[in-house]
């Protein structure tokens, strides 16, 4: 093999284009255009083998190919959201998902790693602190978040992991502070646990493509803001008021208040991303277009409830 | 794990599941283990869309988790082969259709469906279907359903999901034996068996007798009363494709012996072969030939048609043992004769006969002359090509070289002096089978993602 190598290794045609030479003729010139696309072929391939087993064969496969599109494991893209939220969202999806007996595939979740779960990442720091802790909670917050990378998806730290995501995408689920913070506490013991742990009867609930999980108010709770944040905190100076940017998840539909305070960093790194401190510093530099003082004042509401909420909800990670 | 496989991976994916899943597969599928988050940023797709297609792409037994070694977090692996076997799965129904009747193929495809499923669950469904076109009574339905989901386990067709291994317990397992023993048992059937009853149409649900737990999970029924555990729960099965595979090869075996000696050859070679799966512990494709096979003991396998009498057997074995290809091997003397089916042998003769086929169909069929002499004489200069093939030195040349442009043969330079004089060196032209199947394999692969991906642009561009 190794003698071929200069020649052809093989694969190389020593006499190929000798051939057609004639000794004492000039050789033809090189080809310098790639060699055509669809060459023209000297010899047909056989027909096409139609056995009765080969139709058979075929009518499977279309059945499968078929039934798969239809199947709830091909996974759509969700609808297009209006913005809006409709009362007659809730039973449009009712309704398609008694038409199709498929649509609430359940996986069992024992088969799964723990981390699929569809609530599994709504956990959340129980901090706690009166508000002069805010700045420097929220800093140490952001910065614990940066350095853990991507760890904790099997919940097996010890010190459970603040991430919580706030779906917002979804048909414009709110977060529910008061039963998220209970559910939160129990969650967080109960996720101490291995992968296979199936435990809390809360996220069991939740249906596997559920898209209204709390209960609508129409009165959005989280736009409620008692003024503790607004110009008392100006000496931090990477402070960036209730809601931090990086921490919504940006969904489908544009709607919410809450995005339009979100700089465009959020959105990188909601898809992107891992957060560590180098995030934080692009969305910095940002943040100064999007924001307005007033919108310091659209915060949260009950005292020391809402407090927790702004921490939460600053503390969202996007990514495990 | 090559481009084309890759390619045809993808295009199997999106066909079956959506481009979402196909993103993330293709992604794992070029990356290797990855966690969520890397398979996030690499896609652009959403965690939480990320999740959704990881759960769909376990669930049919094409991704694998299991947890990083720093036990942070848990990485998520595609292999190749399992998304390609989604080509065959027609041919799996087909052979279960053959195996084990109309029943059979229904479960099958239902299994093949789903992914996985609770035997309780398929034979609910199963038995609908049958019920509609068959108009049975829903307890006879169910029993022959079960009767034959019981027949494929045990003929392992269809093996039991291994439950992840984690520290913490397993949860509620109703079935209680088999989920939870460390050693697990692949074929095992849950002892709680014969509880699982089908109960008839949701029509017919009031009816039934409330001591029977109703083992449906219907999906429409998901009223706010709960549903109640089915009684397997936890206890899954999946399709087993090796035992397919093993199936179709001996299907394959058996059509090569009777093409080769004659059909009563041929049943002879399947009651061998189904003598062989009987005997051996270890039913991997890996096996290189079977476990000998003492004559004395033939007497229960052989078929009662062709009634073969001692000397005929005898005729037959020696006639398969002899024959080029090597069917069979003679091991032994003791027991009227051993013989054991030599699967090595035997894959390597259809091997070389399918590429025959194709050089005979390439090219020309004194192409093929030349293909087989080199396979035979194994290493041949031109010149002794073209004494040995009977034919002129010019048109062997052309043949020779256009073998060669196509991979099939390979050149070997051997020079007689120091300076490489073509005039003075030897060129040897031989055929490296192994190869030359690996690269037919990967224009195989090539072609079926061309036609998958024909077929997706036809559909769109005529829709």
């Amino acid at each position: 093999m190794s003698r071929g190598r200069g020649r052809g290794r093989g694969r190389g045609k020593p006499f190929a284009g000798l051939e057609s030479l004639l000794p004492g003729e000039p050789p033809p010139p090189p080809i310098l255009t790639p060699p055509p696309l669809f060459p023209p072929m000297e010899k047909r391939p056989l027909e096409l083998r139609k056995l009765p087993t080969d139709t058979e064969l075929l009518a499977l496969k279309e059945n499968l190919r078929l039934y798969m599109q239809q199947s709830p494991f091909a996974l759509k893209a969700g609808p297009e959201k209006q913005g809006i939220r409709r009362y007659s969202d809730k039973y449009i999806q009712l309704l398609e998902s008694e038409s199709n007996e498929f649509v609430s595939w359940r996986p069992d979740w024992r088969f799964f790693p723990g981390e699929l779960r569809p609530g599994s990442s709504k956990r959340r720091r129980v901090s706690s602190g009166p508000k002069p802790v805010v700045p420097s909670s929220r800093k140490r917050a952001r910065s614990s978040e940066g350095g853990r990378g991507g760890g904790g998806g099997a919940g097996k730290d010890s010190a459970p992991p603040g991430r919580k995501k706030v779906t917002f995408a979804d048909g414009g689920e709110r977060v529910d502070p008061l039963s998220d913070v209970d559910e939160s506490v129990t969650k967080e013991k109960g996720e101490e646990e291995g992968e296979g742990e199936e435990g809390e009867g809360e996220v069991e609930e939740e249906v596997y493509d559920e898209e209204v999980e709390e209960e609508d108010t129409d009165y959005n709770m989280s736009y409620f803001d008692n003024g503790e944040d607004y110009g008392g905190n100006e000496s931090d100076a990477l402070e960036e008021g209730p809601f931090e940017s990086g921490s919504m998840e940006v969904g489908e539909d544009g709607d919410m208040m809450v995005e339009d305070i979100m700089c465009e960093g959020a959105e990188a790194v909601a898809v992107g991303g891992g957060r560590d401190g180098l995030d934080i510093s692009s969305c910095d530099e940002e943040v100064p277009v999007y924001y307005s003082p007033h919108q310091h004042q659209v915060s949260v509401g009950v005292a020391g409830m809402m407090v927790k909420l702004v921490r939460i909800v600053r503390s969202v990670e996007v990514t495990p | 794990m090559s481009k084309q496989q890759v390619r045809l991976a993808s295009l199997l994916l999106e066909e079956a599941f959506g481009d979402q899943v196909e993103a993330v597969g293709t992604y794992l599928l070029k990356n290797g283990g990855s966690n969520l988050g890397e398979i996030s940023k690499g896609t652009g797709l959403q965690i939480n869309k990320v999740k959704k297609c990881l759960v769909v792409l376990i669930q049919h037994q094409l991704a694998l988790f299991e947890p990083h070694s720093s036990g942070k977090y848990v990485l998520y692996s595609v292999s190749v082969e399992s998304v390609q076997l989604r080509g065959r799965f027609p041919r799996y129904i087909l052979a279960s259709r053959e195996l084990y009747g109309q029943i059979g193929e229904l479960i099958c495809e239902y299994i093949l469906h789903q992914g996985r499923t609770l035997m309780s669950q398929c034979i609910n469904r199963v038995a609908e279907r049958l019920e509609v076109t068959l108009g049975a009574a829903p307890a006879e339905v169910s029993k022959v359903v079960k009767t034959k989901f019981v027949g494929m386990v045990e003929g392992q067709y269809l093996t039991r999901v291994k439950p992840p291994s984690t520290e913490s317990a397993l949860g509620q397992v109703n079935s209680g034996d088999s989920a939870r023993t460390p050693i697990f048992g692949k074929f095992e059937l849950p002892s709680s068996l014969t509880a699982i009853k089908y109960t008839g149409n949701k029509r017919k649900r009031d009816e039934e007798d409330p001591g029977n737990q109703p083992s449906s999970k219907r999906a429409k029924k998901n009223t706010g009363e709960g549903e109640e555990k089915p009684v397997d729960d936890g206890v899954f099965w999946s399709v087993n494709f090796d035992n397919f595979h093993q199936h179709f090869q001996d299907k394959a075996i058996v059509s090569a012996v009777r093409e080769r000696v004659d059909e009563t050859a041929a049943c002879v070679m399947r009651s061998l072969l189904r003598m062989a799966i009987n005997l051996s512990q270890d039913k991997s494709l890996q096996t290189k030939s079977s476990p000998t096979l003492y004559k004395g003991r033939m007497a229960e396998y052989l078929p009662d048609k062709p009634k073969l009498s001692e000397m005929d057997l005898e005729h037959y074995l020696k006639a398969l043992t002899d024959d080029q290809a090597h069917f069979l091997s003679k091991e032994d003397d003791s027991g009227g004769g051993g013989y054991a089916v030599d699967y090595q042998q035997c894959a390597q003769g259809l091997c070389q006969a399918t590429v025959e086929g194709i050089v005979r169909e390439r090219f020309s069929s004194k192409c093929l002359r030349v293909f087989r002499l080199l396979l035979v004489k194994r290493v041949l200069e031109q010149k002794q090509v073209v004494d040995m093939a009977m034919i002129p030195s010019k048109e062997a040349r052309e043949l020779l070289y256009s073998l060669l442009a196509e991979n099939f043969i390979s050149l070997q330079e051997i020079p007689r002096t120091m300076d490489y004089a073509p005039s003075r060196t030897f060129y040897l032209f031989s055929v490296n089978l192994p190869s030359v199947a690996r690269l037919l394999l990967e224009r195989t692969y090539q072609a079926l993602g061309n036609i998958v991906s024909r077929r997706m642009f036809e559909m769109k561009t005529h829709k």
